[in-house]
């Protein structure tokens, strides 16, 4: 049979057992075990089936997923996160909507540990949403900036979304983390400016809060000054050189054991509850790993994506109605599924088109990541929705869709600021030493 | 508020199981996490290093992984689109999941078998690391046996399926 008609059965296939409720790695692995069948033998399918599996995940490389995975769940479970909230609240609290874009910066910072979009939305909407809720804060602003403050963490690094990017197109994860920074901060400042705006047209959505002495500012600084540092050393470390990932990875693992420690915050029950759940996401990430390694290796022999470079690039389409036409599958894609398994899904398929027609692939990587934190937004499988409502049980969730609203916008706005100066993420990497 | 019913018999011996083989995972991440540090450590400041961490950090990942697949499928911790099935009545849910789970059972006891051979082919090859010449068959075992428990526990859900066919 024509590999071509085999590859789009096969896709068809896997999207109708996705509908059916299968777990999504498993689904890529069975389709792909039985394309391969088709279109080679079943003792190669089999052969590919013993080996793949293991050699995908003894790999020094991919080491870093559960190292930073550990970090984040060593700063979560110790609560630090609520260390950074007092701090941006004392220093920016007292603004219009102060208390929001403290939220947002919080969230930043969070997420440069973490590394999680749904943590940070959980954790923030512990700490954060109650404080918004005493200074009247209206619903749809406090919701709408935790849940798009709380996507931050799969772009700002280390990223669990951009390691996988990296692993699929065999791109170096320090230059794609070290990319994320600058665009992960940009965002960030567009969400505080949304926030401003918001509130000066009207400022009964987020009343200032009360101003704090300069000496109860500085003495905030201080208790968030290990886990900044923190950052500065993983990240520092990977842009001048001084680690690779895996290394910088395992420091910042240990140095957050180590904090948590200094800090009194890491109990024998808080320990065990971060290597259980490092467990729980080491898992599924490497599952749906696996899945998509032995997609790929159906997908190389369909010939689908040679076929879709000669026809997209042959038809002479401007490249940015293509990058276009990608980013909003990518959304349309993202409405129902979660961000993690669209990159493992599409990128194989689409990544060698946009490479033929110039684009970057660090700058896609980056782009590709604000489109997956659009999906976790985006209903109705907003997953951070379905998070934050999970905490926040007085607010419902077609509040939080619609305060969500803006910040979508915003990422919007981002995106297509990223597509005119791509240097933006750029810059940074290609410095690198 | 529905509650899960508790897990009987085999069932339950299979999730005791799977939950000891995650707790293996908590052990070799910890484990993973000092040996990196103290190889960096031992880099950065004395210029000198662990023998073999690369191959101990390639060796852990593949028992990390494979030990705490099973127990993440207990707590049904691996991603589904579940959004498109949610308007169906439960018993044509607990159909379509007796059909998924059952299907998902077989593929994990084919890669079994498959890692079995695998493991076979290695032990017969005498396939060593190569700083530590630690045979690598072992882990290929521990993977083998991931994945089989991974199988077991796919096949608990599809019975779990099918007795919700006819019960509801």
């Amino acid at each position: 049979m024509n590999p071509i008609i085999v590859g789009i059965i096969g896709i068809l296939f896997l999207f109708l057992l996705l509908a059916m409720r299968m777990q999504i790695a498993f689904a890529m692995a069975l389709v792909g075990f039985l394309g391969f069948i088709v279109l080679s033998s079943f003792d190669s399918a089999v052969g590919l089936l013993g080996i793949l599996p293991f050699d995908t995940t003894a790999s020094y490389t991919l080491s870093v997923i559960p190292l930073f995975l550990l970090m984040g769940e060593f700063a979560n479970h110790s609560g630090m996160g609520s260390e950074l909230y007092e701090m941006l609240y004392k220093w920016i609290g007292f603004l219009p909507g102060g208390l929001a874009m403290a939220t947002v910066g919080a969230c930043a910072c969070f997420a440069a540990i973490t590394g999680s979009s749904l943590a940070t939305a959980a954790m923030f909407g512990a700490i954060a949403f109650p404080e918004m809720k005493r200074l009247n804060y209206s619903d749809k602003l406090a919701t709408g900036c935790i849940a798009a403050g709380g996507t931050l963490g799969i772009l700002i690094p280390p990223s669990s979304v951009l390691i996988l990017y990296g692993i699929i197109t065999e791109q170096s994860i320090a230059k794609l983390f070290i990319a994320g920074v600058i665009p992960g901060l940009c965002l960030a400042l567009l969400f505080i400016l949304v926030i401003y705006v918001m509130t000066k047209a009207k400022p009964s959505l987020g009343a200032a809060g009360p101003k704090f002495s300069m000496m109860e500012k500085v003495v905030s600084l201080k208790a968030t000054g290990s886990l900044l540092g923190l950052f500065v050393l993983v990240i520092g470390g990977l842009y001048t050189g001084w680690f690779t990932a895996t290394e910088a990875a395992g420091v910042g693992a240990f140095g957050a054991f180590c904090v948590a420690i200094l800090k009194r915050r890491l109990t024998m029950k808080n320990l065990l509850a971060s290597l259980k759940d490092t467990a729980g996401s080491t898992a599924f990430i490497f599952a749906i790993l696996i899945g998509a390694m032995i997609f790929q290796h159906f997908v190389t022999l369909t010939q689908i994506p040679n076929v879709l470079v000669s026809y997209i690039v042959g038809a002479g389409v401007s490249k940015y109605i293509v990058i276009s036409a990608v980013i909003a599958a990518f959304m349309v894609l993202g409405c129902f599924m979660e961000g993690l398994s669209i990159m493992v899904l599409a990128v194989p398929v689409i990544y060698p088109v946009v490479i033929q027609l110039g684009f970057d692939p660090i700058w896609f990587g980056i782009i590709i990541t604000i489109t997956m934190e659009m999906s976790l937004i985006t209903p109705p499988v907003g997953v951070n929705v379905f998070v934050l409502s999970g905490v926040v049980k007085e607010v419902p969730m077609y509040t939080i869709f619609r305060g969500i609203l803006p910040f979508w916008v915003a990422m919007i706005a981002c995106i297509a600021l990223l597509t005119a100066f791509p240097k933006i993420v750029l810059f940074l990497p290609n410095s690198m030493m | 508020m529905e509650t899960k019913p508790p897990a009987r018999g085999f069932e339950s011996w299979v999730n005791l199981v799977a939950k000891y083989a995650d707790h293996v995972t908590w052990g070799v991440l910890f484990f993973l996490m000092v040996i990196t540090m103290a190889d960096v450590f031992l880099r950065k400041i004395f210029h000198t290093s662990i023998l073999g961490t690369v191959e101990i950090t390639e060796l852990s990942m593949a028992a990390i992984v494979f030990c705490s697949l099973a127990e993440c499928q207990v707590h049904d911790g691996h991603i589904k689109v579940d959004i498109l099935l949610k308007g169906f009545s439960k018993r044509v849910q607990a159909v379509f999941d007796l059909i998924t789970q059952t299907a998902c059972f077989l593929f994990f006891s084919m890669m079994t078998w498959a890692m079995f051979h695998y493991a076979i082919a290695m032990k017969e090859g005498g396939e060593v690391t190569i700083d530590l010449s630690l045979p690598k068959y072992p882990i290929v075992w521990v993977a083998c046996a991931g994945c089989a428990l991974l199988a077991m526990v796919l096949l608990c859900k599809s019975l779990k399926a099918l007795r919700e066919v006819f019960e509801s």
